[in-house]
């Protein structure tokens, strides 16, 4: 049992089914003696049903034996308003130009989508869909109805 | 949320207007008086030294040079050509107090982090903590490392979460990870591995196998980033799957290896006495490695043909291979192997060629059947580990 007290907790965000040895997942696991290989094919394989370059965040938990477990989360709200106001970078600033938006239909199937996180499974809907909206609005975005 | 919007924005343009202060080498404290949790200036562990910026034993080994590595190995330098990502640079902010080490690496990551990373700030000490799998809590002190790409400002960065989290400052240092630092880890990680009875893979360097082992049939492979060093359970389960069937589909046959990587299979398979092989990969530094591992197992280009392709485009791939291959085995990932089925039917021989796939997961097995059922029959599979390697014999529908 002492060979699995945990030495760190790293997080990181993988594009799906692109895990390599580069930056950032190299230096994050290398640094702790993880196997970044078999990390990478594992990732890779779990993601392979993702649309492509999805952000996944990635929870790992290294141990001190060089061993180590590792869960997903759904990808970050912010990747989820950004697609569904079709924008590439966070929304112009705020009085300035066209200011991208969404609706509250995104903003409902977001939330459920994020409601599918571990933690979150008991969180009522409702708040889901006002933490989107915040997030929403702390990059420029609007919600319309 | 709309407030800390625009105060963010005020600080940040205040921050880009203002006349930087030549801060001293390695630590750095934003704004006026220190917060008890975060700064904890006078309990700083002394990390103030760019020149070293590895202290301490469990931060990982010291940065070496990358010219040292390249000439024992392969001098064209294989192992760095795969590094596209460039070096990084790394924050460290140690001291945190454990309460406050969830918010302060979601704003850290929310704010550009590629990686946020969280340890017990008196590890090696006495006043360590033993955490287990599964324990609910946080160090008491913990020590965070973020890492952001290199050319991000992170000065700006650091301002942005000393404002949204409320505090009054965060005192951290930055560090710069050259690139091979961590490809070396990769590198110590390879010693000779057992694949199965009798059955080796031995990194260049380290050619003696255990006491008792001379007889094993042993692959000898340069360490590189190609997948395939032996330890997955998926290249185990294949080299496993070629040797059990040696007699009827690899000794003097013709074996393709679809998505090579290093070369393992293919060349496992050449050592197990196949007349021929042609390996295929989509990455030209796979095809690379391959060429490498063939020649550190004596195997020329004539019994070892490589070739870059994806599948997709005929003329990239070998053109010997219709109904010509006795056994087409392929390690890569669901999404793939599903969509390489008729290709793969194209190659096996009618009614006798053999196809082992593997590189799913055995939830995705079923997946893999419905996509080689029209053209292979007996498909079966074997698991180890929550992988499998499934298999199966061509029949006689015809090929698309």
């Amino acid at each position: 049992m002492s060979g699995r007290t945990i030495l760190a907790t790293i997080r990181v965000v993988i594009p799906a089914g692109a895990a390599k040895p580069a930056p950032p997942v190299g230096p994050a696991l290398g640094q702790h003696g993880l196997n970044i290989m078999s990390f990478c094919k594992e990732f890779n394989a779990k993601t392979a049903g993702f649309l492509p370059e999805v952000p996944v965040p990635v929870m790992i938990t290294a141990f001190k034996d060089k061993s180590f477990e590792w869960k997903m989360r759904t990808p970050p709200t912010s990747y989820f308003v950004k697609k569904a106001a079709g924008v590439s970078s966070g929304g112009g600033r705020p009085g300035h130009g066209m200011t991208a938006a969404i609706s509250l239909k995104h903003v409902y199937h977001i939330a459920k989508l994020k409601q599918q996180d571990e933690g979150s499974h008991h969180i009522p809907l409702i708040s889901m869909c006002k933490s989107v909206i915040g997030a929403a609005k702390s990059m420029g975005i609007e919600v319309i109805r | 949320m709309a407030s800390v919007c625009n105060v963010r924005c005020a600080v940040r343009a205040l921050l880009r207007h203002a006349r930087r202060v030549p801060s001293t080498p390695s630590t750095r404290v934003l704004s006026s008086a220190p917060r008890a949790s975060a700064a904890a200036a006078a309990g700083f562990n002394g990390f103030t030294r760019a020149s070293n910026p590895t202290v301490g034993t469990h931060r990982g080994r010291p940065p070496r040079t990358q010219t040292a590595l390249a000439s024992t190995l392969n001098p064209e330098g294989t192992i760095d050509a795969n590094l596209g990502g460039g070096s990084v640079d790394q924050v460290r902010i140690t001291r945190v107090d454990g309460s406050n080490v969830g918010e302060l690496s979601d704003v850290l990551l929310s704010l550009g982090a590629t990686c946020c990373s969280v340890e017990d700030a008196d590890l090696g000490t006495e006043r360590e903590t033993e955490l287990y799998a599964g324990d609910d809590k946080v160090w008491h002190m913990c020590d965070v490392t973020a890492m952001f790409p290199s050319g991000c400002d992170i000065d700006a960065v650091m301002a942005d979460a000393v404002d949204i989290l409320g505090v009054k400052s965060i005192e951290y240092v930055v560090e710069t990870i050259p690139d091979n630092d961590w490809v070396n880890v990769v590198m110590d990680s390879f010693v000779p591995i057992k694949v199965g009875d009798g059955l080796w893979i031995v990194p260049e360097w380290a050619k003696t196998l255990p006491e008792g082992e001379e007889g094993a049939l042993s692959v000898v492979l340069e360490p590189g980033l190609a997948f395939g060093t032996g330890e997955h359970p998926t290249t185990r389960l294949c080299l496993g799957w070629l040797r059990d069937n040696a007699e009827t589909c690899v000794k003097g046959k013709h074996v393709v290896d679809f998505g090579t990587g290093s070369g393992v299979l293919a060349i496992g398979a050449l050592l197990m006495g196949a007349a021929k092989a042609t390996g295929v990969d989509v990455d030209p530094l796979s095809v690379k490695s391959a060429r490498r591992n063939a020649q550190l197992n004596g195997i020329g280009d004539e019994r070892l043909a490589l070739f870059c392709a994806d599948g997709s485009d005929g003329s990239d791939l070998p053109q010997d291979c219709d109904d010509a291959v006795d056994c087409v085995v392929a390690n890569i990932l669901v999404g793939p192997v599903t969509q390489l089925a008729p290709l793969f039917a194209r190659y096996a021989k009618r009614g006798v060629g053999r196809v082992c796939v593997s590189g799913v997961l055995a939830t995705q097995v079923p997946t893999v059947r419905e996509a080689y059922g029209k053209w292979f029959d007996d498909l079966t599979y074997t698991e180890e580990g929550g992988w499998a390697v499934v298999s199966g014999v061509r029949n006689s529908t015809p090929a698309p």
